[in-house]
């Protein structure tokens, strides 16, 4: 389809207009999710929710909701879960209990707007490092600041 | 969003309200979410998974580019080969599964902040 564009002289920027975009995984890798990678799409999205609420972005009544929503949902997957994606060394019970102290921490300081201070963001910042480190050692946690201060 | 697996269509759900802090709404079938397009409310962007009863997202792509040509229509599958179809049938983007928290991200970016 693009070389039809440039063949019949459409500008780039019409073509790029009318061309689908793309997300998500490649042609290659397409395949069903599993419930290893939605616990983990959770878990990545409350860690996203914990570190934008530290960094001060605005949180407003459907984002509390959504934490709420989010939390809960993690600890019905939790205790079903098969955690093969943890290293050797890592306890798989310790692993869920930390992840149940982020689920508490954040619904604390986000959904219900209990006080934050300086030794209670250490110990929120030093669980969620460690939960990182646990399941996503090498992977970004982005935080996306347009999307965060657009609502 | 339209999907009629709950696990997926409520992490998406979750994870767009989070994004926008604004209200995004779910459906399980293309049907159910054909008749509240159908009746003129409000969807700016619609994302769709292909294979669900009733109506596939195919066919709720056709329905709504037919009706309403502005809207955006992000179709979403874990079929390499649905793509192709995807493109052929106007949707303006596909969402290749499995895809992350920063895909769902990027999607907000893309047509809720830049516009």
């Amino acid at each position: 389809m693009g070389r039809f564009f440039q063949a019949h002289g459409f500008s780039g920027s019409l073509f790029s207009r009318m061309q689908m975009k793309r997300f998500g995984s490649t042609h290659a890798d397409a395949k069903k999710m599993d419930e290893t990678q939605l616990f983990l799409m959770k878990l990545h999205l409350l860690i996203v929710m914990v570190k934008a609420k530290l960094k001060g972005y605005p949180t407003g009544d459907f984002r509390k909701e959504a934490v709420l929503e989010n939390t809960a949902s993690l600890f019905k997957t939790l205790p079903h879960l098969n955690i093969g994606i943890l290293g050797p060394n890592i306890s798989s019970h310790l692993f869920k209990e930390r992840v149940k102290l982020l689920s508490v921490m954040a619904i604390a300081i986000i959904s219900k707007d209990y006080p934050l201070g300086i030794h209670r963001r250490e110990a929120v910042l030093d669980n969620m490092e460690n939960i990182i480190k646990s399941v996503f050692p090498r992977q970004k946690i982005s935080l996306f600041h347009e999307v965060l201060m657009a609502a | 969003m339209v999907d009629d697996d709950p696990g997926i269509r409520d992490l998406i759900v979750n994870a767009l309200t989070y994004c926008v802090n604004r209200q995004v709404l779910s459906f399980e079938s293309g049907l159910s979410a054909w008749r509240y397009i159908e009746e003129g409310k409000a969807a700016d962007v619609v994302i769709c998974d292909v294979d669900m009863p009733d109506m596939n997202g195919f066919e709720l792509l056709a329905k709504v580019k037919q009706a309403h040509p502005g809207k955006t229509f992000i179709i979403m599958s874990g079929v390499a080969d649905n793509e192709k179809k995807a493109e052929a049938a106007g949707a303006d983007a596909f969402l290749g599964k499995p895809f992350s928290i920063n895909d769902l991200f990027n999607i907000v970016q893309c047509y809720v902040v830049d516009g």
